[in-house]
């Protein structure tokens, strides 16, 4: 049985985690706002299914990775098309003019990582903890400190060759 | 952008985006109701074209079966209902699954094994698709010929002379194209399995 009131609230007081999922994983605009309604879409679809045994946060990032992952997969064709108009909003516009430079110089650095990097990146620096993070991406904690720095070289890395 | 330089900056946008309201309750509702009527979008239009074709001549055949007076052109038009009807079904299906992968409950790692696991499904059907396209390049020629023309092409053999080497020309190439794209996708896979493999052991 859905609550959709129970359903909205959930979603809108978590919109932030959605929204940062999709403008790391998609660049274009059309593409992010089509994987932010496939991802409240699939979170309307889980919703009953939820048994309350994780956070609510916990559980719309695994959705929300999840989804991202298979949408990011799918070739274009295949993709359902976005039907409802809403913006998605820049962030630091007005109160730092240079913090969207640098905003975008970190996305841009997410999406040069591979998918499950990706997945990891965020869920580091929203802060989870190694075995919050083991439990959504299916990796042991020792195995999401190993990759994590990998990923802390690899940027680094990337870092140097500009 | 280092790893550390990137903490206070996303920390940072937390604190603005606490303030922001991306979604009212109507626009939250209004998405989920009319993605739902909106799947059948994933099945492209070739796809959806080609699956139209087949069962058209699936059912064109079926009501003529009658006329197919010989045993092998009768074995012939069994056998191209089976794949008229078989092979569409089974890419449709296929792709279905690939599209409706049921993530709820997994993990991202399982996720991404179980996409790799129906995409090889999907790549395998097309595989047999192959195979099966030249079994209906010459089950099917006997048959239109009967049912189109009312000539038995198994009595008279002329136009196999040029069909064979043609239909098998045309084969070679429609399955070097065909091969091309099973190799990218399969690479593209493999690609996925080594990101998960990758610092496991």
């Amino acid at each position: 049985m859905r609550n959709s009131e129970e359903f909205v609230q959930w979603i809108r007081a978590n919109e932030g985690i959605i929204y940062k999922i999709t403008r790391a994983y998609e660049s274009h605009p059309e593409n992010q706002k089509d994987l932010y309604q496939e991802i409240v879409y699939q979170l309307w679809k889980a919703y009953p299914k939820f048994r309350r045994e994780a956070k609510v946060s916990t559980w719309i990032y695994r959705i929300a990775l999840n989804t991202s992952l298979t949408y990011k997969k799918q070739s274009q064709k295949r993709r359902a098309k976005t039907l409802q108009e809403f913006e998605l909003p820049e962030i630091g516009e007005e109160s730092d003019p240079f913090q969207k430079d640098r905003l975008q110089q970190l996305y841009q650095s997410i999406q040069q990582l591979n998918l499950v990097e990706k997945g990891l990146i965020l869920l580091y620096l929203e802060g989870k903890s190694y075995a919050e993070m083991g439990e959504i991406m299916g990796f042991t904690p020792t195995n999401v400190g190993t990759r994590l720095a990998r990923i802390r070289k690899k940027l680094s890395n990337l870092v140097k060759q500009k | 952008m280092e790893l550390e330089e990137m903490q206070p900056l996303w920390e940072k946008m937390n604190h603005q985006l606490e303030d922001r309201e991306i979604l009212n309750k109507q626009l939250i509702m209004n998405m989920t109701q009319e993605r739902y009527s909106n799947r059948l979008e994933g099945i492209s239009r070739w796809e959806r074209n080609g699956a139209i074709i087949c069962f058209s001549m699936a059912i064109f055949i079926l009501f003529n079966f009658t006329k197919l007076d010989t045993p092998f052109l009768w074995i012939s038009g069994l056998a191209s209902l089976l794949i008229l009807i078989g092979l569409p079904f089974l890419t449709l299906f296929t792709l279905w699954r690939l599209q409706n992968i049921s993530f709820h409950h997994k993990s991202y790692k399982d996720t991404i094994l179980e996409f790799k696991r129906r995409k090889n499904q999907v790549l395998q059907a097309q595989k047999l698709g192959l195979l099966l396209g030249l079994v209906l390049l010459f089950t099917g020629l006997p048959v239109a010929g009967k049912l189109m023309n009312g000539k038995d092409l198994f009595q008279d053999t002329s136009v196999w002379l040029w069909y064979v080497p043609m239909g098998s020309l045309f084969f070679f190439f429609f399955a070097k194209w065909g091969y091309g794209c099973y190799k990218s996708i399969t690479t593209s896979a493999e690609e996925i399995l080594s990101e998960v493999e990758e610092g496991v052991h």
